[in-house]
């Protein structure tokens, strides 16, 4: 039952692509991006959150696996499903802030007219 | 439920694979927002396999039907979410601000499904004894077994 319910998980955490258009945005800044030091500044900052998003993925793994421990147990209660999913709703606010922390160091090295190319394609 | 040998690598593998199995397979028409409806009828398979009496079976797939419910309106939900998500940050002129209350919205609907399979599944147990259990959610510890 709960695992059917993984997928949507994964939706929920970003899973299927969602933050492919800040994990790899070395071929458009490339192209779209005039400053050299402003390319490298965003390449670096896309491949750090590639690798805090594998980073965080292992917790949310660990705290889903959790949750199913907790719905298979027999004897578990209210009180442990709400400490399971606790944890996930922190892996979910731990996501956002770091992807939003990203698009902010992003921002400050494009114009509008070189956002708007980059993530055009 | 046994130790974990699967690497998030792997799970994203099974993720992606059970989003697009999700988001293609469709039953009777019905779209499945990103819910595994394979996976919910192995559940339904075990209730009818495991326990005797049809009146606790029909009572347990009632209970699997409502779940499925919930979840399918999550599924919606958090789609056009992702979507939403997308387009905005496309905007060069998009705030943060912007974008928290979007991911808030995407947290809001976690709680709904957490909230959901703690009440389903604490419903499920007051219909089935503890072994019937165990037989019941077996196929959920195998899930994870996988090796990549």
């Amino acid at each position: 039952m709960i695992v059917g319910a993984l997928a949507l998980l994964m939706l929920l955490f970003g899973g299927g692509g969602l933050e492919y258009h800040l994990t790899n945005l070395k071929k458009p800044v490339k192209e779209h991006v005039q400053d050299k030091t402003c390319q490298k500044e965003i390449v670096n900052e896309s491949k750090a959150l590639a690798k805090d998003l594998q980073s965080i993925g292992k917790r949310v793994d660990r705290d889903f696996e959790n949750l199913v421990r907790v719905h298979t147990d027999f004897q578990s209660l209210e009180t442990d499903f709400a400490a399971a999913a606790a944890k996930l709703s922190d892996d979910q606010a731990r996501t956002a802030k770091r992807v939003l922390d990203a698009r902010d160091a992003m921002h400050k090295q494009m114009t509008p007219e070189e956002w708007e190319a980059v993530f055009a394609e | 439920m046994k130790k974990r040998k699967i690497r998030w690598a792997g799970k994203m593998v099974l993720g992606v694979l059970l989003i697009s199995g999700g988001l293609a397979g469709c039953k009777s028409g019905e779209e499945t927002s990103g819910l595994n409806l394979e996976r919910v009828d192995e559940s339904r398979h075990a209730i009818l396999s495991t326990v005797p009496e049809p009146e606790r079976r029909m009572a347990m797939l009632a209970i699997v039907d409502s779940m499925q419910a919930e979840l399918k309106a999550v599924g919606a939900d958090v789609l056009r979410l992702r979507q939403k998500i997308v387009e905005e940050n496309r905007d060069y002129d998009t705030t943060r601000d912007d974008l928290e209350a979007l991911y808030a919205q995407l947290g809001s609907q976690l709680e709904t499904l957490t909230d959901s399979v703690t009440k389903h599944s604490l419903q499920l147990r007051e219909h089935c004894s503890k072994s019937e259990w165990k037989k019941i959610t077996s196929h959920e510890t195998e899930a994870f077994q996988f090796k990549f």
